[in-house]
């Protein structure tokens, strides 16, 4: 079932209309009940079996993790209550017993759930890599890749559990009780697409709480899902036309020069008004709902370096590996080794940046990794702007230095779009690996084939018009993009969407634009029958 | 030790960190406030307040401190 589908769509209808009908303090049942239906519909029960288990794992443990701790607080207590005696002994004992098997339990059930997802997701990147090893070195033992079908958003929920798990741990997320609250939680059908990726102690309140019919919230929402709609309908279906052909079936050795460039700058816009059209209609949904969930795009165009780009774009998966991996990482024992070391070794400054260094690249390795196993992701969305970003922090005192003999206005205008266009051309480059398929070098034949032919004519000559898109196509791009910008600009310039601004115009233009908009996805979207609707690009991970 | 002293000594650890002799902190001082604080900054800056004041942070706190009087409140739980 894809989101942009009519039985998706009647499925909300119908999740909305028992919702608001049910008494407020069973509401949450709904949910419960499109939970199970959407994962029924959109994948299988195999999938559902699937989540299951994870799901109970990540219950028990939380429930057990957080009694032990309740244990735990209270002896703790009465040691500082009670004098030095047998008994106090005995209490310090079973508390550093309780916390050693609380530890346990804890490793115990995220290997579980990270096995799990690895397991299913990425069997053959280890297979693939033992076989690559096993040639090299000439060892006999080669195994055959596996097919297994990773279950509907199993790389979202996986981290959000993981990340729950860990909060109860540290204290600061108490854990869910009530059985049938937690499968709503854990199994929340829109974040099952493509995330946000959660944090259980901000949103799970939300989810489960009954909330009262709000009009305005109402009506925000179903803007949000239709501004979604044509995001991914009319810009993203049409763009992708061009884009797959270009890209499918090696189309860049046919075709070289500004036709791969434009490939590459318009896969950029193909990947964000698709990504951020799907997260538009799960907050849509959300907001109908009266249900608020964090923002996953934050004008990411306007980012004047990578690393500030990575903030305003996929902001949840940056923020789950910051909180949740590269603070573990930097803070344990032998990275403050290597701190301690470096410093010695190349000064204070410089010594203290290096195993910061070294914890962005298992990051980004990471953040690559958990788009699948394959080297096109590792490379496309990870280490590609892991040394990017590292490359460009230790030439900064050279950059500095340039910038004050030359003396740059950094303040101007006129060096912030420089800033901007410069992370965007990175962010295009890092991105061919992702969309190129195949890896490393089939990433740098797309860079060969962008950088060494310059044919600007192929935007007059009529060239453009013979990959499926017609005149007509090429301008609702253009128009629609210029929407988007334009809606971004009045975003940056206001600080308040554009859908808060509209809301305080008079009735008559703001049902103008609200009737243009559905007319706009009703008339210029790519749906219906005969039209192969693609899924979500994010929603494969 | 009192929060004046906690704090007295604070200053001596941003300032170390941040390499910048006139920074001072107060309750409300965040990263907001200073240039240099940012989230890989974060915990270079945690690691040398808890090998100033002997203690240990969790993961936990470590992401949810909201300013420096929320370190320091938990700093005087303590020691």
């Amino acid at each position: 079932m894809s989101l942009t589908s009519f039985d998706f769509f009647i499925m909300i209808a119908c999740t909305v209309c028992l919702y608001y009908l049910l008494p407020l303090k069973f509401r949450f049942l709904a949910l419960l009940v499109s939970n199970i239906w959407f994962i029924l519909q959109a994948d299988s029960v195999f999938a559902l079996i699937c989540m299951l288990f994870p799901a109970f794992v990540t219950y028990a443990a939380a429930n057990y993790i957080s009694k032990c701790r309740e244990k735990t607080t209270n002896a703790t207590a009465i040691i500082s209550d009670i004098d030095l005696n047998e008994t106090n002994k005995t209490n310090e004992a079973n508390i550093a017993n309780s916390n050693k098997r609380i530890k346990l339990v804890l490793t115990l059930s995220i290997i579980c759930i990270a096995g799990f997802l690895i397991v299913l997701k990425d069997s053959n990147f280890f297979i693939n890599t033992w076989n690559l090893v096993a040639g090299v070195l000439h060892i006999p033992l080669r195994f055959s890749q596996v097919h297994l079908a990773a279950p509907l958003g199993i790389s979202y929920y996986s981290l959000s559990w993981i990340g729950y798990l860990l909060d109860v741990y540290w204290g600061i997320a108490t854990a869910e009780k009530n059985i049938l609250k937690f499968s709503v939680i854990a199994g929340y059908f829109p974040l099952l697409t493509s995330g946000p990726i959660i944090r259980y102690k901000d949103y799970s309140a939300s989810i489960v709480t009954g909330h009262r019919f709000d009009y305005e919230k109402f009506c925000f929402g179903l803007q949000r899902i239709l501004w979604g709609l044509m995001k991914k309908l009319v810009i993203s279906s049409r763009l992708a036309v061009y884009i797959n052909a270009i890209y499918d079936g090696n189309g860049y050795n046919c075709f070289v020069g500004t036709y791969v460039l434009l490939a590459m700058v318009l896969f950029v816009f193909q990947l964000y008004t698709d990504f951020s059209g799907c997260i538009d209609i799960i907050i849509g949904i959300s907001e109908m709902l009266g249900i608020d969930l964090p923002e996953n795009f934050d004008l990411p165009f306007i980012s004047r370096s990578l690393s500030e780009f990575w903030r305003r774009w996929h902001i949840s998966i940056g923020a789950f590996l910051r909180d949740y991996i590269l603070y573990s990482i930097l803070k344990s024992a032998p990275f403050q080794k290597l701190g301690t070391w470096c410093k010695k070794k190349f000064g204070k400054k410089t010594g203290k940046k290096i195993p910061v260094w070294c914890g962005m690249l298992i990051s980004w390795f990471l953040i690559g990794f958990w788009h699948g196993g394959y080297w096109n992701y590792i490379i496309g969305v990870g280490l590609f702007f892991g040394v990017v970003i590292i490359l460009g922090e230790m030439v900064k005192p050279f950059t500095d230095k340039l910038i004050t003999v030359l003396k740059v206005n950094v303040d101007s205008f006129g060096f912030h779009l420089f800033q901007c266009i410069r992370t965007f051309c990175l962010f295009t480059f890092g991105l061919s690996f992702f969309r190129s398929y195949g890896g490393f070098l089939e990433g740098l034949k797309i860079w060969r084939s962008a950088l060494f032919e310059f044919s600007p004519w192929i935007f007059f000559d009529g060239s453009l018009l013979s990959f499926g898109l017609d005149a007509k196509d090429w301008q609702i791009i253009i128009f629609y993009m210029l929407v988007l910008a334009i809606a971004g600009i009045v975003r940056y310039v206001k600080k308040v969407p554009i859908r808060v601004l509209i809301a305080g115009q008079p009735l008559l233009l703001r049902w103008i634009l609200y009737i243009a908009l559905f007319i706009s996805v009703i008339l210029f979207g790519c749906y219906g029958p005969g039209y192969d609707a693609q899924a979500f690009i994010y929603q494969q991970f | 030790m009192t929060r004046e002293e906690v704090f007295e000594k604070l200053n001596e650890v941003f300032q170390d960190v941040f390499d910048d002799e006139e920074i001072t902190v107060n309750d409300e001082t965040t990263a907001d406030d200073i240039e240099d604080w940012d989230s890989l900054e974060h915990i270079n800056l945690i690691v040398a307040v808890e090998n100033c004041f002997g203690i240990k942070f969790n993961m936990g706190e470590v992401t949810t401190m909201k300013n420096v009087g929320a370190m320091v409140d938990l700093i005087l739980s303590r020691i």
